[in-house]
């Protein structure tokens, strides 16, 4: 498997192999590698989308993928490849670079996507024209390295990338762990923030595949009630209890095995795997074992095997 | 998830004189090198004729070792003459990757990872804003060959195959879906039985196919060479270039003069090879790709 360096024995060898092959015939795929001919009616008149090209009146696949098709339009969807990013796409990404009025975010897409000091909403929260101070005091808003939530506003004329972070939830990440997986894991939904109330954890699943487990900061209007009493206790803040760590250790060892195998990330799942590690009695250290992967791996086949079955009971 | 080795018995030229029928070893062990080595030569055309024979037409002193052992009709490393190497491929080695392979065609084994398309590193080397800019680099490790000396990095042989590999692999990126961007290559020999660049080109395409990177179809290469024994005593060395689905040579390079009549069919059954591999890179690529689509979620 890709991320994690896994010795499994023999039993959880077989164990993973047949859940695996289970997932398989659950839903076989239609998948077309680079250079297969696409089939097509050539009655009508087809829309050729990403991932194709015409060869010799042939819809031939430039990628590896699966096959789409929406009316006329015909399209590859690709897996693993970078994130192609869509306007309001919620992403993470991390500072590389500083430059004059910008900084550049480094967002797993194929250029460095760029975040305007125009385009964010300032600390003290006013809305007036950014001056040449401003500019200069741009690193106390974000430095190098500091991983960053926004939004993606659109591409500009250059085709460069560009992000906007005009609300309080948007900002600098802290106190957390970043965890990169491919982006096709990451489905879009309405909701990509989570506050995760029983744990006082905050997810943010971006987008781009960068996904964000930190402790829950408390945001918008109650923001500025809880000020005053932040500011008394400043010192107690700048601590994350142990509690609050230890679950966010946890929850990034279900993504980190979730990603692995290769099973779409959402909320629920997330907190599934991390309850299911705490029931039985598995270590956070060793969620990331050969043990809890198998058995990871078995959980989901059961759970979509249910799901098809409840499906088809329905109809 | 290892895929399991299998053979490609090349369908290539008939055997004229086939030599005593072998087991094909499905279960024998990978290390012994007399069971897994099978490569394609340049022997198609005459067979009455022995290899040193042929060698000796080119006006050349006939190298102190036959290729073809006259009386079994096997190669040094226990392939028949126009027997293709085993192949094998794997996606997914390099976890920091977007995309790498490990390609082996019998003692051959190559590892490519590649990373991109990501934003140019230095402006300097973009030619042009609407393209993707292709870097590669091919390496060989220290341990690939039998006597173990320390290469220096950028020496000329390296950075040929780096050009080579580099030409051959734009060819078939559709550069201009990736403007502003570069797309690293990086090749490196494991072990080193002849036909490397060819091994290079295989896994580079897999590694390519695997990070998603749009391509006009798949460039495989097959080399109708010898082993590093082979190789080392002098004969000739064609590799190519193919796209499969165009049906177009993208790369020919050869490292020895050939007759003409001689490179035809030398030149087909390299074809043929690519073909073969061709075959087989889809199948790891389509077994990868369902895969990872099943194990997403519906």
């Amino acid at each position: 498997m890709r991320d994690l360096q896994l010795s499994l024995n023999q039993t959880q060898r077989v164990r993973l192999e047949a859940a695996l092959d289970e997932l398989q015939t659950v839903a076989p795929a239609a998948a077309v590698t680079v250079a297969d001919t696409i089939p097509v009616n050539d009655e009508d008149n087809i829309l050729k989308g990403h991932g194709t090209s015409d060869q010799d009146g042939e819809v031939v696949a430039t990628l590896c993928g699966v096959v789409e098709r929406v009316n006329k339009l015909v399209y590859v969807r690709t897996l693993r490849a970078r994130y192609k990013p869509e306007v309001g796409d919620i992403i993470v990404g991390r500072v590389i670079e500083i430059a004059p009025k910008r900084w550049r975010l480094e967002i797993n897409f194929s250029q460095d996507a760029v975040l305007m000091l125009s385009s964010m909403n300032l600390p003290d929260g006013i809305q007036r024209r950014r001056t040449a101070v401003d500019e200069l005091n741009m690193r106390t808003i974000f430095e190098e390295n500091d991983v960053i939530c926004a939004e993606v506003r659109g591409f500009q004329h250059d085709g460069s990338l560009h992000l906007q972070a005009r609300s309080q939830k948007y900002g600098k990440l802290e106190r957390g762990q970043l965890l990169v997986v491919p982006a096709y894991l990451v489905k879009r939904r309405k909701q990509h923030f989570h506050h995760l109330e029983q744990y006082d954890v905050d997810l943010i699943l971006g987008c781009n595949g960068f996904i964000w487990v930190g402790e829950h900061v408390v945001v918008g209007e109650n923001a500025n009630m809880m000020e005053n009493k932040l500011n008394l206790s400043a010192e107690v803040e700048n601590f994350t209890p142990l509690e609050t760590r230890k679950h966010i250790c946890r929850l990034a060892n279900a993504v980190r095995v979730l990603s692995a195998l290769g099973f779409t990330l959402t909320v629920e799942l997330i907190i599934e795997t991390a309850e299911a590690s705490v029931s039985s009695n598995i270590e956070i250290n060793n969620m990331l074992g050969a043990e809890f992967y198998v058995q990871t791996a078995e959980r989901e086949v059961k759970r979509r095997a249910d799901l098809l079955r409840k499906k088809s009971g329905a109809r | 998830m290892p895929l399991s080795p299998r053979r490609l018995t090349a369908s290539l030229a008939p055997l004229h004189s086939p030599p005593p029928p072998r087991q094909p070893p499905s279960s024998a062990p990978q290390k012994t090198r007399r069971a897994t080595t099978h490569e394609l030569i340049a022997g198609g055309g005459n067979p009455s004729l022995s290899r040193q024979q042929r060698l000796g037409e080119r006006g050349r002193a006939p190298p102190a070792m036959e290729y073809v052992n006259p009386l079994t009709g096997f190669r040094v490393d226990g392939r028949r003459p126009n027997e293709m190497r085993q192949l094998k491929g794997e996606v997914g080695v390099v976890a920091r990757a977007d995309g790498s392979a490990l390609f082996e065609m019998g003692n051959t084994r190559v590892i490519a990872a590649v990373y991109g398309p990501r934003e140019v590193q230095n402006k300097g080397q973009q030619v042009n804003s609407k393209d993707a800019l292709v870097r590669c680099e091919y390496r060989m490790a220290d341990f690939s060959t039998g006597d173990r000396r320390r290469k220096p990095k950028g020496d000329r042989r390296s950075t040929e195959i780096s050009l080579v590999i580099r030409q051959t692999m734009e060819a078939s990126i559709l550069t201009h879906l990736m403007p502003r961007s570069q797309i690293d290559i990086f090749v490196q020999v494991l072990q080193a039985d002849g036909g490397t660049r060819a091994a290079c080109i295989n896994a580079a395409t897999l590694a390519l196919a695997d990070a998603g990177i749009p391509m006009r179809d798949i460039v495989t290469s097959c080399s109708a060479d010898l082993n590093y024994i082979e190789d080392s005593a002098g004969g000739p060395d064609v590799t190519v270039g193919f796209l499969t689905k165009m049906d177009k040579v993208t790369l020919l390079q050869m490292d020895a003069k050939l007759p003409m009549d001689t490179f035809e069919t030398v030149m087909d059954l390299a074809i043929e090879g690519c073909k073969a591999i061709a075959n087989y890179i889809r199948e790891v690529l389509l077994e990868n790709t369902r895969r990872l689509e099943c194990q997403r979620d519906h």
